[in-house]
């Protein structure tokens, strides 16, 4: 136990460990959390590629007669080839920089959905991001599909049921049902001298909006004690990796194994908008995100049996490669489900195919599943949601494509 | 600092010329509470000595030279920052033939995102240092402004407009030219003249989509170019014209109606963004540049808000520019977002009308207005003082401000105000930042807020250096004030006292705990 007198002395600052690392719960608390049966909930993590990933080079249609004609130098290789496709199933393969994905895919716990995407056609990140977190088509709503499938109330309720890892609550998140930004909880340590100051200054100040804010914000910092010195590393020796995506799944699986009552999670990828330049940069950044999910699913061990994971992205990218070595915003996509509940080792979904007269509008890959089918799918069968009415508005599930094991 | 008011009093005299009959007054004396809340508002935060030079120059003169910035000496230490970023001052045609250089001699990797939710770690911070694109350019040079600018009211304004006519570095690349000649030239110009500047420029072209646009009788199976596409589009894109309605002109409630955002965006079509590739043997440089072309315009009438605008092809985007900049809608709805950002959150309906005649008598001039706003009693009384919630960029460069910090690398900064929530030029909705300061604070930034206060003077921000011994005593109430520029609350002063139980403690953490204050989140 660090006492006040020996942390002011020495560091003089909230946190040790920033600069350093991302153990941003390290606590000294030594209250243990005994894990019960019945604190296993389901739980969600959705991973948003924001900018429009290009669904064509990371699942990549390698037996697709058109695919390398309308690439000709962005165009992964064929399995075999140096630094050629991961093959999964003779048609689809993995961007080298998924391979570690290879594992979960032979364990059956990692499926993809192909052409996925909204009817919608417009091509602005912006609104069709907006869109996408809506769970609409072309309509904005003020709250998230993800808020509002999670209104129900849970027992016990927990600040950390919907959780987000950026400094802000995405759209997804928002409405009714209680979701933090968890974030920025990144470094300020518990228990020490400063934090206690900090709360003290403005439990005791008359400033009414801050001290609301505070109050909140402190309350839940004492729920963090629940981390111990064993859930605040990873398990089973995970290496998660740099990158945005690393930090964010390894900070949620620390609520998860810490018990905080986590439901739904949500990443923020972003760096997908490859207008140029694409071979090198989008290698590297699926790397992290492969590692990432990797090191995850390691890390939980058991636990994934009651987790799923989903990709989304607010469109695809165009067919063909333009004059800079990148793809423009196009149409279709795909998303990736990875846990233990995911039917996994498949791809699921009809392949539109990548003939001129099957791409949409001549330049894109066509949509044939409604992303709301799939997360409808996860909500429905795996996270027990009765209704999808309000979730989806104006929108019937039209596919149930099984890949969530019943 | 003294330099900073030489310059003030030799161009009084034309100011005085200048200002307003309301404004003639006898000269009045202010209390320094009064002093504090004009720098609070006017500035991105007082530095150390700034109420007392505002006291002896006055501070109705001192917000007269503030709202005439050209006769203000800029700070040789910001011009010294600015020196090497060098991507600044490049045009559009400028800056592609140095992204398509860099690109392929592979020394710049063009992800415009900004990295968010953690603090920058050692390994982050050298991934943001290296290598240098526009967008790092683009936001270190709005660091080094706000935090060395003698200027400050132009950087809050240029802030503000800029903001107001929000572009992001996400989509499009010309961001930092438009700031620099949409936004900059005219925050104490004339209103209109930026509403021009900032619709016809490449990068709000980029934005909101309005560089492909179409008739969309012109493409139909009957239209005379049913095959062609413009720029891929193949119809009408309103999303340019509704923004330009609600967000940059009439403002929600303005009055318009669906149709009158049809019939802007189709005074619009036919203007493109025209590139050309660099010539593989002949290298010629590439180019980038605004274009009117009229096989897609629609080259019928229009009618506006009741006003008929004659098919004249592309003169007729200026018809509407000047009727929205001239309508009484325009008028309320800018003087309303001027009123919110400088006064209070609810801002008085009065003042906001009287900002708004302003505006109509003097066919939108904004430094009218902003004398109006600045000399008004419900400004100078400093009746909303401390009402307003800082924003990330005026709680960092504030607190940067108060205790003197230096910085020659702002990188780690940016990511602090942006994991408070504002990533910098990187607002994806048109909306922009809010102008209220109630939405800033959530129980996550408030703890990133508590975390960059104490970092900052622990000297433990990357990039950022500070006299950690300007305070010679540990007396908390006079660090207290020399921070926050008044007296901290009771409360305040009492719980450091009882929090606060060793003798070890410096005057420095002292500090960083007043930065960290309920008091210093507000302005």
């Amino acid at each position: 136990m660090i006492t006040r007198r020996v942390f002011l002395r020495d560091s003089a600052v909230v946190l040790s460990a920033l600069g350093t690392s991302p153990l941003w719960l390290a606590t000294a608390s030594g209250q243990g959390s005994q894990r019960s049966q019945s604190s296993r909930r389901k739980i969600l993590v959705v991973l948003f590629q924001r900018g429009a990933a290009d669904g064509l080079n990371i699942i990549v249609p390698h037996g697709d007669p058109n695919y390398r004609s309308l690439r000709p130098t962005i165009a992964v290789p064929g399995p075999g080839a140096q630094n050629g496709v991961v093959d999964l199933d003779g048609h689809f393969g993995l961007n080298p920089g998924l391979s570690p994905l290879k594992n979960l895919w032979d364990q059956q716990m990692f499926a993809v959905v192909e052409a996925t995407g909204s009817p919608d056609s417009g091509r602005s990140h912006f609104e069709s991001q907006a869109y996408m977190e809506s769970g609409t088509s072309g309509m904005k709503t003020e709250d998230g599909w993800l808020n509002r499938a999670m209104r129900t109330a849970a027992v016990p309720a927990s600040a950390f049921r919907l959780v987000s890892m950026g400094p802000q609550l995405p759209l997804t998140l928002r409405g009714d049902a209680m979701a933090t930004s968890v974030g920025a909880l990144g470094g300020l340590q518990v228990g020490n001298g400063v934090s206690k100051i900090f709360e003290r200054m403005y439990r005791a100040s008359d400033d009414p909006a801050l001290n609301t804010v505070s109050g909140e914000a402190f309350a839940m910092l004492r729920r963090v004690e629940k981390i111990t010195a064993d859930t605040n590393k990873p398990a089973n020796g995970a290496q998660y990796g740099i990158g945005e995506v690393g930090l964010g799944l390894f900070q949620i699986a620390r609520m998860i194994q810490s018990d905080l009552g986590v439901e739904a999670a949500f990443v923020d990828i972003g760096g997908w908008d490859h207008h140029t330049n694409e071979s090198g940069s989008l290698q590297p950044l699926l790397n992290s995100l492969a590692t990432a999910c990797v090191a995850f699913c390691r890390d939980l061990g058991d636990r994934m049996n009651d987790i799923v994971m989903v990709t989304m992205s607010e469109f695809g990218r165009t067919a063909f490669e333009n004059g800079n070595g990148g793809t423009d915003h196009g149409h279709g996509n795909l998303m990736m489900l990875i846990g233990g509940p995911v039917r996994g080792g498949k791809v699921y979904g009809e392949w539109p195919g990548l003939a001129p007269d099957q791409l949409f509008q001549k330049r894109d890959l066509a949509v044939t599943t409604d992303y709301r089918d799939v997360l409808g799918g996860i909500l429905t069968k795996h996270m027990g949601v009765e209704s999808l009415d309000n979730v989806f508005p104006n929108y019937a599930v039209r596919k149930t494509l099984g890949f969530i094991r019943s | 600092m003294r330099r900073r008011f030489i310059p003030i009093l030799l161009t009084l005299a034309a100011i005085v010329l200048h200002a307003n009959a309301q404004n003639r007054t006898a000269p009045k004396s202010y209390s320094d509470s009064q002093i504090l809340h004009a720098l609070q508002r006017l500035t991105f935060g007082p530095k150390p000595g700034d109420i007392e030079a505002v006291r002896t120059a006055g501070l109705e003169q001192w917000i007269q030279s503030q709202l005439n910035p050209e006769g203000i000496s800029e700070n040789p230490v910001l011009e010294e920052r600015l020196k090497p970023l060098e991507t600044l001052s490049m045009t559009p045609s400028q800056l592609l033939n140095f992204i398509s250089v860099t690109t392929k001699t592979g020394s710049l990797s063009f992800v415009s995102t900004v990295r968010v939710g953690q603090a920058p770690t050692g390994a982050l911070v050298q991934m943001m240092q290296q290598p240098r694109n526009p967008d790092m350019d683009l936001r270190d040079g709005k660091l080094y402004r706000i935090v060395y600018s003698n200027r400050q009211l132009e950087e809050v304004l240029v802030d503000f407009w800029f903001n107001h006519f929000n572009v992001t570095t996400a989509k499009g690349r010309f961001v930092a030219d438009y700031e620099r000649e949409a936004i900059r030239p005219f925050v104490l110009g004339k209103f209109k003249d930026m509403l021009v500047a900032t619709a016809l420029h490449p990068a709000m072209l980029q934005y909101l989509d309005n560089k492909s646009s179409i008739a969309p009788e012109i493409s139909q199976p009957n239209g005379p170019n049913f095959t062609r596409t413009f720029e891929g589009a193949r119809g009408l894109n309103e999303n340019f014209s509704r923004e330009l309605m609600e967000l940059h002109t009439l403002g929600v409630d303005g009055g318009y109606t669906q149709k009158d955002i049809e019939a802007a965006a189709r005074c619009f079509t036919g203007w493109f963004l025209k590139t050309t590739s660099a010539g593989q043997t002949t290298h010629e440089p590439a180019s980038i540049g605004l274009f009117f072309m009229e096989w897609p315009h629609d080259p019928k009438d229009k009618v506006v808000l009741g006003h008929t605008i004659r098919g004249s092809g592309d003169r007729e985007v200026y018809e509407l520019l000047d009727i929205l900049a001239s309508h009484s809608s325009t008028a309320l709805h800018i003087s309303r977002q001027l009123a919110q950002r400088f006064v209070a959150d609810n801002p008085p309906q009065p003042l906001i009308d009287r900002m708004a005649k302003t505006f109509m008598d003097t066919d939108g001039d904004l430094r009218a207005v902003m004398t109006t706003m600045l000399t008004s009693r419900e400004f100078l009384s400093g009746e909303t003082a401390l009402t307003k919630i800082k924003s990330p960029l005026e709680l960092v460069a504030s607190a940067m401000r108060a205790v003197d910090a230096n910085t020659t690398d702002p990188a780690a900064l940016e990511q602090w105000i942006a994991d408070m929530g504002e990533p910098l030029y990187s607002k994806t909705e048109p909306t922009g930042y809010p102008n209220t300061g109630e939405s800033w604070i959530s129980t996550a930034s408030l703890f990133v807020r508590l975390n960059f206060a104490a970092n900052l003077v622990a000297g433990k921000i990357p990039g950022v250096t500070l006299d950690r011994t300007r305070w010679k005593t540990r007396d908390t109430t006079a660090i207290a004030r020399s921070v926050l520029g008044r007296d901290p609350s009771a409360s305040t002063v009492q719980e450091l006292r009882d929090g606060i139980v060793t003798e070890a403690v410096t005057p420095a953490f002292i500090a960083g705990l007043i930065l960290g204050s309920p008091e210093f989140q507000r302005k």
